[in-house]
């Protein structure tokens, strides 16, 4: 009997292992997805695939994907459509971006937020984005001379932390609330970012609130700051993470304390830093400012920092911090020192 | 019997693998959805209770090793849904995340053979792969959540006491049924080196157990708000998507996959054969493994029920009223009246 089951489960090891293969000759490798409005409702979505043979030659010749544009209800099936047209059946698990046009985000972009985090092969740190303009055109025109590597490309331009005008947002921060801040691309690349709350566009943010965002939001941040009618330029950058302190007594009260390095450059030796902190400490107030009283959201995922102060869900849903964060108080506080000889190039 | 003794760390590690396996699947859903934020008090709370019951019984002196012709009917009964329950799910699961392709029974297949096979290697055998797999599966899992422990968000496991201190006792009692297959332990106590090995094992069952429950659930409810989990994949291996750093640190889907599935093997072949051998001291049977077979094809046959999981869904709020008892109460049968360890 031992043998015999002995047998069976060495047969199963050996007997299995073809039944469900892929080969990579049958596969369309996607790496980016637009979405576009269609005719009648249904969405025009385009599939970026790598051509592998493009990428890997030195002589350049040939673009390194092919696009397919498919008119259908929804991406997934709209995925099945392009594999047959293609001839191969669609792979997502190298796809590294989804781009949304402008006017699908003001719509609303939560039907999307299922099908992305449902289907396996999406991983969930695929970035998201809006374009502005038709995706289809975007990645027609997209190219750059410094990589040849499209994914790579796509992961350079969105996925950035690093720049000042770039955030990244990813399928994970996307679905997990109902705000979000995505990267705003047109063709010439990413110059800003949107606000996304309850599943729709709400605002545009301009460059320099996008700098502001990434100080406040406490992701790793260094770049030059200038100021309107001033010819000095502030090279700033992140210490350590802001801390941000909530008091729940009556009205909700937030303290925000930045930990900058900075070096401020300028032709007149003698001028002070303070002047340009105290703008930036403005144009941080201005944005908490912004988003809580006018957009009515809370961007920076602010509310969850009062959840430690109540025992129970009652008492914190009672409490009701969405509500109380539209009319919190804001108060910003900089800490700020210069960087010290030589630290600025090594930091850089 | 003497060559079929069993160490501490073996009968240790064969129950942690018992009690945390459904760890791997969907329990800590099960923990968030009925307990929220205040998770991590519950489990704490839960701990004490069965500590405490625990203790009870370690002083007791537990010489029978049937639950009685009745008790031990009751009991087979109740693990057959459960282990054929858990088949189900571990074959869903590998479909839904891996075997795409591959028709349900051909997956199931290769579990049943597992379960087979593992119940034929008897006590020994259990316990020897479970002393060299379980730790190696908890390692590598614990790994892997702590790997993606940068994307955790600590606020979400406040408020700490969740829906309210009376919800979260009433919670901690019901879930003791998490503890279910800690019931048979006493029932290997005859295969124990001695007394003291056997409490000893005990202890560091419901610690380890502790650890590994309280590190999987929470670092689920700290990286996935509801919105953002998906129901149909398992927590961890959720978890685990989300280990991504540099080019060549990320996509350990598959790593998950061979430890879940070691740990799904070595958990059926053990229920088998402890239900056929609760079988065997209550009907007092002779002849080593005579009614093995009947037991493994009342647990397919009840398996591959395809209303199974419904019906045990529908009903589930029904046997969660009493299951708890289980562990609390049926070890009282096994107790000799008025015995005491001095």
């Amino acid at each position: 009997m031992k043998k015999l089951l002995c047998a069976i489960v060495f047969c199963i090891f050996v007997l299995c292992g073809c039944s469900g293969a892929k080969e990579l000759e049958e596969l369309a490798y996607v790496i980016a997805i637009g979405i576009d409005e269609g005719e009648n409702d249904k969405l025009n979505v385009t599939f970026v695939t790598a051509i592998p043979s493009n990428i890997s030659s030195e002589s350049g010749n040939g673009k390194p994907v092919s696009c397919i544009t498919v008119e259908s209800e929804n991406v997934l099936s709209a995925s099945v459509s392009a594999g047959g047209k293609m001839n191969r059946n669609i792979d997502f698990s190298h796809c590294r971006l989804i781009a949304f046009n402008e006017n699908i985000a003001i719509k609303g972009l939560g039907k999307f937020k299922k099908t992305l985090l449902n289907e396996k092969s999406f991983r969930p740190d695929t970035l998201i984005s809006v374009i502005k303009g038709k995706t289809s055109d975007f990645f027609n025109n997209s190219s750059s001379a410094f990589e040849t590597n499209p994914a790579k490309y796509f992961e350079l331009m969105f996925g950035s932390q690093g720049s000042k005008n770039a955030v990244s947002c990813t399928i994970k921060d996307f679905s997990g609330g109902n705000q979000s801040i995505l990267p705003l691309a047109d063709k010439e690349g990413v110059n800003s970012c949107v606000i996304i709350n309850n599943d729709r566009l709400a605002a545009v943010l301009p460059e320099n609130k996008v700098a502001i965002y990434k100080l406040l939001s406490g992701k790793k941040f260094q770049s030059y700051m200038d100021f309107e009618n001033d010819e000095a330029v502030l090279f700033i950058s992140r210490e350590k993470a802001p801390e941000i302190k909530v008091d729940t007594k009556n009205n909700l009260k937030v303290t925000v304390t930045l930990y900058l390095n900075g070096e401020l450059i300028a032709e007149n030796k003698k001028l002070s830093h303070n002047k340009y902190t105290e703008n930036i400490k403005a144009q941080c107030e201005n944005f908490l400012e912004y988003t809580s009283k006018e957009l009515k959201c809370d961007i920076l995922n602010i509310t969850r920092l009062t959840r430690p102060h109540f025992f129970t869900v009652s008492d914190y849903e009672k409490y009701n911090p969405t509500k109380k964060y539209e009319r919190a108080e804001f108060d910003v506080k900089i800490v700020y020192s210069d960087l010290k000889t030589g630290e600025r190039n090594l930091k850089l | 019997m003497t060559c079929n003794k069993i160490g501490t760390l073996e009968l240790t590690f064969l129950f942690v693998n018992l009690i945390c396996n459904k760890f791997f699947l969907f329990a800590p859903e099960y923990f968030r959805a009925t307990a929220g934020s205040g998770t991590g008090i519950m489990i704490c709370l839960m701990f004490l209770l069965m500590f405490a019951v625990w203790s009870f019984y370690k002083r007791r002196n537990i010489t029978k090793t049937s639950f009685g012709k009745m008790g031990s009917i009751f009991l087979i009964a109740v693990f057959i849904f459960s282990v054929a329950l858990t088949l189900r799910q571990y074959t869903e699961t590998v479909k839904v995340i891996s075997l795409t392709q591959a028709s349900l029974y051909f997956i199931e297949g290769i579990f049943i053979i597992a379960m087979i096979t593992g119940a034929y290697s008897g006590i020994k055998g259990i316990c020897k792969a479970h002393i060299f797999y379980a730790p190696l599966i908890f390692a590598v899992m614990l790994i892997l959540i702590v790997s993606a422990s940068g994307k955790l968000d600590f606020y979400m496991l406040t408020p700490v006491f969740g829906n309210g201190i009376q919800s979260i006792a009433t919670n901690a009692l019901f879930l003791l049924s998490t503890f279910l297959e800690f019931t048979l332990f006493f029932t290997l106590k005859p295969f124990s080196k001695d007394e003291k090995s056997f409490i000893r094992a005990g202890n560091l069952t419901l610690l380890i157990s502790f650890a590994v429950i309280m590190i999987i659930t929470l670092c689920y409810i700290a990286s996935f708000s509801e919105n953002a989990s998906v129901e149909k994949y398992p927590p961890v291996f959720q978890i685990i998507r989300l280990i991504n750093s540099g080019a060549y640190f990320q996509r350990f889907d598959s790593l998950f996959l061979i430890a879940f599935s070691l740990s799904a093997y070595l958990y059926l072949g053990a229920m088998l054969f402890l239900i056929w051998h609760l079988f065997k001291n209550a009907f007092e049977i002779e002849g080593k493994n005579a009614v093995l077979m009947p037991f493994a094809f009342i647990i397919i046959s009840t398996s591959f029920i395809n209303a199974l999981s419904d019906v045990i869904t529908a009903s589930i709020k029904h046997v969660d009223v009493f299951l708890w008892a289980i562990p609390v109460l049926m070890p009282l049968l096994l107790i000799k009246k008025g015995n005491k360890i001095q």
